[in-house]
């Protein structure tokens, strides 16, 4: 049976302004202000008839600091969605849902907002969350490391061919480079520069890691009903999971499938909940904080597995429009831009609207996997019908 | 390390609670520093907060056999080819400068 909230709310608008690191020319709240209006303006609603507001990644701008430039009419749902990181990312949008369908919220805008002068590096917010004395005094005070710490035991466990990795690289460059609002937009990564990246922490170069952004993006959510009757074509919300499975969680690497990136629960749900399956995907967007943890959630969620991913994830399977696999498709948190992910999900919507930079012809479905390794990992399927 | 007294199961990171029995306050028991290579990452990058170690260093994952696997975080000692997964370890107690804060840490070297 499929889930209660199956094809009930829709994304009918997106917004989106990205800079480069430490260069927004506005802050956070004015950054994310004018990408709001940007959604409104995209569905074609009245900025004050938004009424709910959901973030995660314990995002700083509450609404309440929102609604004055908003003229909000009536705040009726404001929530954030736990999970230190970006596993919160499709959390957000499922609560959005929730309020929508049982009708606490009529238009639920979905948002991220960084900007580095307001709150510093996103390493550092995310850090606060998962170092502790213990892991500090053995150097691991990042993700990166965690993340390292954790690709290298997937290399010892699972010994998948490391060319799955370039190949997701260069796909990322590949819709980045075609993509107009990518931060590599003109600059496509040959392999060779791949390879002669610098090392960071384990088997991660400088270019398996994403990239943090200023910036801001929402995703407006509202009824099916509703988002029929506005300015673009609705694109459905089928479904989304949350959470982990036991043995999973704060547990100082002790994580029991630890070469993994923790989707299993989250995976099995979401398709109990959609109906579907991984061959019923026409295209995917990952969120990548560094690649071996992409390739494990494509595995989790069994788009692939370790003993095929080395035929599977090949650079032409992976890219528009003819790719078996598409995935990330505005070029990823890789070379199109990171604020926290919600950049994928806007991505999601403008390549199921036929809007993409790297359009994907008939496709009708898009995974999209928040926070991969994340003590709480989030996905969801988006779907421009309701099957 | 933390063994519960109602079900001898061991608990890492520590617990108020035992998640499989529901005893209060699990004891701590001894176990010898010695275990088997789980997983490894050697940093290159300057990250904040490693100052003191320098780079590079390398972080390794150790699965104590004597806790029931267990696993405990340390500084490798050795060269980095030296580590294999499962190879056997043995550790003793240092301390890293973590900022302005000593914190007791554990090293780890190739058991002999």
């Amino acid at each position: 049976m499929r889930g209660a909230l199956y094809g009930t709310t829709a994304a009918a608008g997106v917004g989106l302004l990205q800079y480069k690191r430490g260069t927004a020319p506005h802050g956070e709240r004015g950054l994310l202000i004018r990408a709001i209006v940007q959604a409104c303006e995209d569905a074609g609603v009245d900025p004050a008839e938004v009424d709910g507001f959901c973030s995660y990644g314990f995002d700083h701008n509450q609404p309440d600091y929102l609604t004055a430039e908003l003229g909000t009419k009536e705040l009726h749902f404001s929530n954030m969605m736990w999970g230190a990181g970006g596993g919160g990312l499709l959390g957000a949008f499922e609560a959005a849902a929730m309020a929508i369908a049982t009708g606490q919220a009529e238009i639920v805008a979905v948002y991220r907002s960084l900007a580095q002068g307001d709150s510093g590096r996103l390493a550092n917010a995310v850090i606060a969350h998962h170092v502790n004395n213990h892991s500090a005094s053995a150097g691991l005070v990042t993700p990166a490391i965690v993340c390292g710490l954790r690709a290298q035991r997937m290399i010892l466990e699972h010994g998948f061919p490391w060319s799955a990795i370039e190949a997701l690289v260069r796909a990322d460059y590949y819709h980045g480079s075609r993509n107009p609002d990518a931060v590599a937009y003109g600059k496509p990564l040959d392999i060779e520069t791949y390879r002669a990246g610098r090392k960071i922490t384990g088997p991660l170069r400088l270019f398996d890691c994403s990239r943090e952004n200023d910036g801001a993006g929402v995703v407006l959510m509202t009824s099916a009903e509703r988002a029929r009757d506005l300015r673009k074509a609705p694109v459905y919300l089928l479904g989304a999971a949350q959470g982990s499975q036991k043995g999973w969680g704060n547990l100082i690497e002790n994580d029991l499938d630890y070469a993994s990136a923790g989707f299993e629960s989250v995976a099995r749900r979401l398709w109990q909940k959609t109906g579907l399956g991984p061959e019923d995907i026409d295209v995917t967007q990952l969120y990548e904080n560094f690649t071996p943890q992409a390739v494990a959630t494509l595995v989790d969620h069994g788009m692939t597995s370790w003993e095929s991913v080395g035929e599977d994830l090949v650079f032409e399977n992976l890219i528009a429009p003819n790719g078996r696999m598409p995935l990330n498709t505005d070029g990823g948190n890789l070379a199109c831009g990171f604020i926290h992910g919600i950049n994928i999900v806007v991505e999601a919507v403008r390549q199921l609207r036929g809007e993409s930079a790297n359009p994907v012809p008939d496709a009708k479905t898009c995974l999209v996997t928040g926070g991969p390794g994340s003590r709480i990992n989030t996905s969801a399927v988006f779907a421009n019908e309701v099957p | 390390m933390q063994r519960c007294q109602g079900c001898s199961h061991w608990h890492w990171p520590a617990v108020s609670r035992c998640s499989e029995c529901g005893a209060w306050d699990p004891p701590w028991q001894d176990v010898p520093i010695e275990g088997a290579v789980f997983s490894w990452a050697t940093t290159w990058h300057p990250f904040g907060g490693t100052e003191a170690i320098g780079v590079p260093y390398t972080t390794v994952l150790v699965a104590l056999p004597h806790a029931d696997n267990r696993r405990l975080l340390g500084l490798w000692e050795g060269e980095e080819g030296e580590l294999s997964m499962g190879a056997a370890v043995v550790g003793s107690v240092g301390a890293t400068m973590v900022g302005k804060t000593e914190v007791p840490s554990l090293r780890w070297r190739l058991a002999r």
